[in-house]
């Protein structure tokens, strides 16, 4: 047996490997999302390489030192994905501008050093931000709220991985083989039927059900184990998707707001996506329902902060008693980062903020205080927006949170495109690492982890992920022709979300913006938020803003547990679904992320429209 | 009679549909709004009217739920002794011991206590409870960690927070006493 003070939590080692696995994902995931436009968070791969290096080869690991490492270098991790979501398309504009008028962003052309500088500090303070704004939260989503976080959950089961009981440990295996199988089946098209299967999605139409009813499932299993994960929680996300698809969608098509000539496509669907290739897809989902979801997200989230304000009164409470009291009372609050350090941290990090902004090209003194001022404000509401969508479903609606930042800064900043994008990027690192952290917290929360422990080295290394980001993708657009133009339409990294982004601030630029769809959808996430069911607003926003093939594959999974539980009892949950879901995430994640490799490895031009179902669809 | 909650929660309903669908149709070429704002302010109305009969349904219901108030009472008050048990013999238990004491009190105690936690706020509310819950919660990951120490087979730091998860879950009885206002004799 091993002495209490030699129980190791937060080591050398832990944050050594931390740092050097989260800087090598993020490297390969920023590549991949250039080239397929997905990424996914890196907390499963750096478990088990953590569970194999510290405990298998180290002898000396445990659980909550291994969670210390995963929570690190997904962290890192994932300050890239938000910057890769945004930057490029800074790039890609230029270029674009230059092309078109002659005329870019930058005074001179190539010399993107200074604005990169602005980009990282603004990324680093978003890293900052996005911490911080999770430290007072963590008590309202994890121990009140008790939202899910299936990867969460399915981390923690890769932790205790060995030590769990060997039945566990079985099923969690079988989960993970049937998965990875069903993922690589997938992902090299060897099951595909134009018109019936493509891209992992599954058109159940039956030659009856007209297209405005969405008749498509997304065959992923992670999916559907988030929603075996979920269960009676995740029911609402599954009504949303029901109220959008079911309802407002035939009655648009009812009323004539669609043309009729665009329906029956899915049965001679020849290539794409199933669920958003077809013109009735794209109008009705496109330009009505998705950002009427966007909106209802947005204000069902502000609903929840309203509703939930006890609990975070309550919470600030416990963190600023913690130094006052040696009861039980202080070891609950004290736990966790003080709020002076809360304080400290949000105040230096509005100031890195506000320098980067301020040393963008043609931002005034004002501006830069109204960017770092607003900026917090929406990276506030946004992170707890992202972090609310991961909890209750794993789906992380990043673009949707990265096109409001974009529009509302380029609206405040007189259109200035690279000051908005340094907002941006701040605001979408931020968000990414809000949700990720919680992610973890729940990780550690399962595990019993210090809470503490996890805050203070995120704190300290979160910063990395933002500054090797840029740096990746500074160098891969320097290795294009002339040094400029190396990612974008036409190369081997398409960069479909920096296009989408690309396309949104043109639309800003022509006041091309749905803000009726906005606004309604908010008051209507207000309304979802005042009733009496926690999370109905993001819940019912989340499954407008997505495609209803995924919702109906996670709705299958609420389902089934709900059965499964009402046939053999509660005890199923924690002895039989929760090692098979996890294992099924696992293992959809893994062979996603292999293949993926593999692909890029073999062909560098191969087409995004051929893989871009091969990621798990994290973040969307 | 009619139900009142379930009349609340079709209005509630029907109303957000009917907005959901009034929001839906894009403005005419040059508009901001569409033509038929109408429908979804009434649907708005609509929702706000489900929205109040809804709220005020769950007084008439306060009877009902005194049978589940008790039963998370009665949770609470019946862990004490198993982690009392825990905390006096954990010396002498081997780990396996100890990850099966903490196996028991997850399945019998700790699950049940999460699914009844949506009661406990609804009937004393967010504001009165949320002290307890976090708590709650705190012991909980304790309980949790006393789990990881013993898979990882580090006895003394199992035993160490067997006595922070036993010195947990008495301020966790006493907040509840607190909350509902009960002697400890009365519970």
């Amino acid at each position: 047996m091993n002495s209490s003070n030699q129980y190791r939590e937060l080591t050398f080692s832990a944050v050594f490997l931390g740092i050097i696995q989260g800087v090598i994902l993020n490297i390969a995931f920023v590549y991949a999302a250039l080239t397929l436009g997905f990424s996914i968070g890196g907390s499963t791969v750096a478990a088990i390489i953590g569970y194999g290096l510290l405990r298998g080869v180290m002898k000396k690991g445990t659980i909550v030192e291994n969670n210390i490492n995963q929570t690190i270098a997904s962290g890192i991790n994932t300050a890239g994905t938000g910057v890769v979501f945004t930057l490029p398309a800074l790039f890609m504009l230029d270029a674009k501008m230059r092309a078109d008028t002659g005329i870019g962003l930058l005074e001179e052309e190539g010399n993107w050093l200074p604005l990169l500088g602005s980009i990282m500090l603004g990324g680093v303070a978003g890293s900052i931000l996005g911490v911080i704004l999770i430290i007072p939260l963590r008590k309202q989503m994890i121990a009140l709220d008790r939202l899910r976080f299936p990867s969460g959950v399915a981390v923690a089961e890769i932790l205790k991985t060995g030590g769990t009981s060997l039945i566990k440990f079985r099923l969690l295996l079988i989960g993970v083989v049937v998965s990875g199988v069903w993922k690589l089946v997938l992902a090299t098209g060897l099951v595909d039927r134009p018109g019936l299967l493509m891209n992992d999605e599954l058109n159940i139409s039956f030659g009856m059900i007209p297209d405005q009813f969405a008749p498509v499932l997304y065959l992923s299993l992670m999916n559907v184990a988030a929603g075996l994960l979920s269960g009676k929680g995740g029911i609402p996300f599954f009504i949303g998707g029901v109220l959008a698809w079911w309802i407002i969608s035939p009655m648009a098509v009812q009323f004539g707001w669609i043309d009729p000539t665009s329906l029956s496509q899915l049965a001679e669907f020849r290539e794409g996506s199933i669920a958003n290739g077809t013109e009735v897809f794209g109008l009705l989902h496109g330009s009505m329902i998705r950002p009427l979801g966007i909106g209802t997200l947005i204000g069902g989230a502000l609903m929840g902060v309203v509703a939930a304000f006890p609990a975070i009164k309550s919470a600030f409470i416990s963190l600023a008693s913690a130094a006052k009291s040696n009861s039980v009372g202080s070891n609950i609050g004290g736990d966790e980062l003080s709020l002076n350090v809360v304080i400290g941290g949000g105040i230096f990090a509005v100031a890195v903020f506000f320098m980067a902004s301020y040393m963008t090209p043609g931002v005034t003194f004002g501006q830069a205080v109204i960017s770092a001022t607003v900026g917090t404000i929406w990276l506030g509401v946004a992170g707890l927006i992202v972090a609310q969508a991961t909890g209750m479903t794993d789906i992380s609606p990043m673009s949707g949170m990265a096109l409001i930042s974009v529009t509302l800064m380029m609206f405040l900043l007189n259109n200035n495109v690279a000051a908005a994008m340094v907002v941006g990027v701040a605001v979408c690192v931020a968000i990414g690492q809000g949700a990720d952290m919680m992610q973890d917290l729940k990780t550690g929360f399962l595990v019993g982890a210090r809470p503490i422990k996890q805050q203070m080295i995120q704190f300290c290394v979160t910063w990395i992920g933002s500054i090797v980001a840029v740096a990746v993708i500074y160098i891969i657009w320097s290795s294009g022709p002339n040094g400029a133009n190396g990612f974008g339409p036409g190369t081997s990294f398409p960069a479909p979300q920096a296009g989408a982004l690309m396309g949104i601030v043109d639309g800003v630029v022509n006041g091309n913006i749905p803000i009726d769809k906005y606004m309604m959808g908010g008051t209507i996430g207000v309304l979802l938020g005042a009733a009496p069911a926690s999370g109905l607003g993001a819940l019912v926003g989340l499954a407008m803003y997505l495609p209803f093939s995924i919702t109906l594959g996670y709705g299958v999974g609420c389902f089934m547990n709900m059965a499964l539980i009402k046939r053999y009892g509660r005890e199923i949950y924690d002895s039989k679904l929760v090692p098979i879901a996890a294992g099924l995430i696992v293992g959809e994640a893994l062979m996603g992320v292999g293949y993926t490799i593999f692909q890029i490895l073999m062909d560098s031009n191969a087409q995004a429209s051929v893989l871009i179902h091969a990621f798990g669809g994290v973040y969307v | 009679m009619f139900n009142r909650r379930l009349v609340g929660i079709f209005l509630y309903s029907l109303g957000i549909c009917v907005a959901s669908i009034g929001a839906t149709k894009l403005p005419a070429e040059g508009s901001t709004w569409s033509d038929i704002l109408y429908v979804f302010n009434d649907g708005v109305i609509l929702t706000i009217v489900g929205l109040v009969i809804w709220r005020l349904a769950p007084i008439e219901q306060k009877e009902e739920e005194t049978e589940n108030k008790r039963t998370a009472l009665q949770l609470i008050r019946d862990i004490q002794p198993i982690l009392d048990d825990l905390y006096r013999n954990v010396d002498d238990l081997e780990c396996y011991q100890i990850q099966e004491y903490v196996n028991i009190l997850r399945a019998q105690y700790l699950m049940p206590l999460e699914q009844l936690r949506s009661r406990i706020i609804s009937d004393k509310g967010l504001e009165k409870t949320a002290e307890l819950l976090i708590a709650m919660s705190y012991g909980e990951r304790i309980i949790n960690r006393i789990h990881s120490a013993a898979l990882d087979g580090h006895h003394d730091e199992a035993v160490e927070c067997t006595e922070e998860a036993h010195a947990a879950f008495k301020e966790v009885f006493e907040l509840t006493v607190r909350v509902w206002k009960f002697e400890n004799k009365a519970v």
